[in-house]
């Protein structure tokens, strides 16, 4: 069964180039989803659970720490990998998000092939 | 004081050669661009001066810094900069870049605002790793905002006022093959004082106790020649009188929610989880759910699956695992005919691949020899030689036209021979608007044009699996199989590529196998013409 990927940025420019770096990685997704907020995010989560999502850290309304303890709560996101990706490379705030349900953390600039290193594990 | 002031400020200003640095190497890292910057001189003065640097829009983004530097600080692109960068990393077409570059709006810039604070936030990234690696005091930077527009009609707009004095560390920065633009760090003095008189400021490390040296101060006070880019005609060109262009509403400040972040460690170790081995090694080793084809149609299934499926194939051919740029076929199936066949339920992860199993089951179908010899064809001895090559720089429209004049629908990407990438038909045609199909031409929009001045490395597939000359067509089926290609190019030990196999030679020896069909020529495989 193929999976499925949501792409978590305020910027839509971001989402872009994230869709842009995950396709030229090589890791296929049967299906993939845009949010441009926490909110969003979680509210197209209750209507359906992906595989993975790729979450950015800074985002006004709901940022993403708080967006994955959220989806951390709902049922539907347990099999759910979630990977923040991020210009913040403090090991500070690496380590608050790994505590708080993240499974993984991606530093921009990013590569295709540091996604691939990254997520392949997990999709496995 | 004057003394650690001087020495601050050389210090800064060489974190901020290294920042820009860093900067240009990530954007040249994510973005395939060719980025270079280099140091003009740094200055100290009203922030008024800084006018005739900055004639036209700005690109202009806020940083809170803590630590060594405590304060805003303001990172500072022109015209050039802020329409190429932005233009860049949402891969606008080259010709359009270089007409912002020259004559664009504020409207213009607004349309890019969001890729304009992409660039400020990937900016503020490298910024603040670079400090983090070179800098013990440094703490955190954080992108509070960016203002577009024209600053210096009235500088409250980004927190300044006309005589604020600042240091001002000028650079020129080229991305090729655009005009170099100008951009800056722009530090209040009263920060760099600060920095100065802070009991946590280190002392520069070449020259712990010696007094500051006069050059870094002499290296301030710039001419208007060495900052002025004698040979970029994007800033230099003389604006034409926009009324629009000085109105705020093409000036957005955007507030970041701030992050509570106060480590300085750098961050070496990603805490993702642990890399696993060969992720597609595993899946290589899965149990392969194995129908041994009876006859040639099923054949024919094995190689191109659901034939109905178009779009998956651009992602088909990229290989899942990325560790090897490329990967040598399975071994040529080597099961003696006279083998039994593995039992049906025999299935396991050691069992033979699903060729081997046909190999295996020679003989025990009419016609199955004719299939088994097919089966040992070398890929030497059927590989299409005549490979059309292109130019990772070269733009889609270039493929398409290549695609069309060699009928192929395969073109391998590389420089010199080597092999960097492949492109399918595909791959071209979900890389394209659909309204450059003649059937929508009443509504295409230039937009839609713009998709064929993207750069084919962003659209190849890589790596790309390959297979030596003497692999066998079974083993290639296999390969085709498992890891959905449609095209293996043929490279020999020396790493030369030797020619293609696609699925359509596999088919035609194929049919050729079968005396009862009949084929000649080759099938249209070239993307449909555009108009």
């Amino acid at each position: 069964m193929g999976k499925s990927l949501m792409i978590v940025d305020d910027s839509a420019t971001m989402r872009k180039i994230i869709m842009r770096t995950v396709r030229m990685s090589g890791l296929e997704f049967d299906r993939t989803e845009e949010a441009g907020s926490g909110v969003e995010a979680l509210q197209k989560l209750e209507a359906g659970a992906v595989d993975v999502i790729l979450c950015d850290v800074n985002m006004p309304e709901m940022n993403g720490t708080e967006m994955v303890k959220k989806a951390r709560e709902m049922a539907s996101c347990n099999g759910t990998k979630i990977v923040m990706v991020s210009t913040e490379s403090g090991q500070d705030l690496i380590d608050q998000v790994m505590a708080d349900g993240a499974d993984g953390y991606i530093t921009k600039p990013f590569t295709p092939e540091k996604f691939q290193e990254k997520l392949a594990p997990l999709l496995n | 004081m004057a003394v650690a002031t001087a020495d601050i400020q050389t210090h800064v200003a060489e974190l901020s050669d290294g920042s820009f640095e860093a900067f240009c190497e990530d954007i040249s890292g994510m973005f395939g661009a060719d980025v270079t910057c280099e140091r003009q001189g740094v200055r100290v003065g009203a922030a008024k001066d800084l006018r005739k640097h900055f004639k036209k829009l700005t690109a202009v983004h806020h940083v809170e810094a803590t630590g060594m530097l405590n304060g805003t600080y303001h990172l500072v692109f022109d015209q050039g900069g802020l329409f190429i960068l932005s233009g860049v990393i949402v891969m606008l077409p080259e010709r359009r870049i270089r007409e912002e570059v020259k004559r664009g709006s504020a409207d213009d810039a607004e349309n890019l605002t969001d890729a304009a604070r992409e660039v400020g936030n990937l900016l503020v990234g490298s910024w603040d790793r670079a400090f983090r690696e070179d800098c013990e005091e440094h703490d955190h930077f954080l992108k509070t905002g960016t203002f577009i527009g024209k600053p210096w009609d009235d500088l409250s707009e980004v927190d300044l006022t006309d005589d604020t004095e600042l240091v001002s560390v000028l650079y020129e920065m080229t991305v090729e093959p655009y005009p170099t633009f100008r951009c800056a760090a722009l530090f209040p003095k009263t920060m760099i004082d600060g920095a100065a008189g802070s009991d946590a400021v280190a002392e520069p490390e070449e020259a712990p106790a010696a007094p500051a040296e006069p050059a870094a101060v002499e290296e301030t006070p710039p001419t208007p020649a060495q900052v002025t880019v004698a040979d970029s005609p994007a800033p230099v060109v003389e604006e034409p009188p926009e009324a629009a262009v000085s109105e705020p509403s093409a000036a957005p400040v955007e507030t970041e929610p701030a992050q509570p972040v106060e480590q300085s460690d750098p961050p070496e170790a990603e805490p993702v989880s642990e890399p696993t081995e060969e992720p597609v090694a595993e899946k290589a080793s899965e149990p392969v759910a194995a129908q041994i084809p009876s006859d040639i149609q099923s054949v024919v299934e094995a190689v191109v699956g659901d034939t109905t499926d178009v779009v998956p194939d651009v992602k088909q051919e990229v290989v899942p695992e990325v560790k090897q740029e490329t990967v040598q076929a399975s071994p040529a199936p080597v099961a003696e005919p006279a083998t039994p066949p593995p039992a049906a339920t025999s299935t396991s992860a050691s069992a033979a691949t699903f060729m081997d199993q046909i190999l295996a089951d020679s003989g025990s179908y009419p016609g199955d020899t004719a299939i088994t010899d097919l089966l040992r064809t070398a890929a030497k001895d059927i590989m299409t030689t005549d490979v059309v090559w292109s130019a990772p720089e070269d733009t889609v429209q270039d493929v398409v036209a290549k695609m069309q004049q060699n009928n192929t629908g395969y073109v391998l990407i590389g420089t010199d021979g080597v092999l960097e990438g492949l492109v399918s038909n595909s791959n071209i045609m979900s890389a394209i608007s659909p309204y450059l199909r003649p059937m929508f031409a009443k509504w295409r929009r230039p937009e839609d044009d713009a998709t064929l001045e993207i750069k084919i490395k962003w659209m190849m597939s890589r790596p790309v699996r390959t297979v030596t000359p003497e692999a066998t067509l079974g083993s290639m089926i296999e390969s085709m199989r498992r890891y959905g290609g449609r095209c293996l190019p043929v490279v020999d030990s020396q790493g030369s590529v030797q020619g293609i196999i696609t699925v359509f030679d596999i088919l035609l020896r194929v049919l050729a196998a079968e005396k009862t069909f009949s084929w000649e020529g080759n099938p249209p495989q070239a993307p449909p013409l555009l108009i």
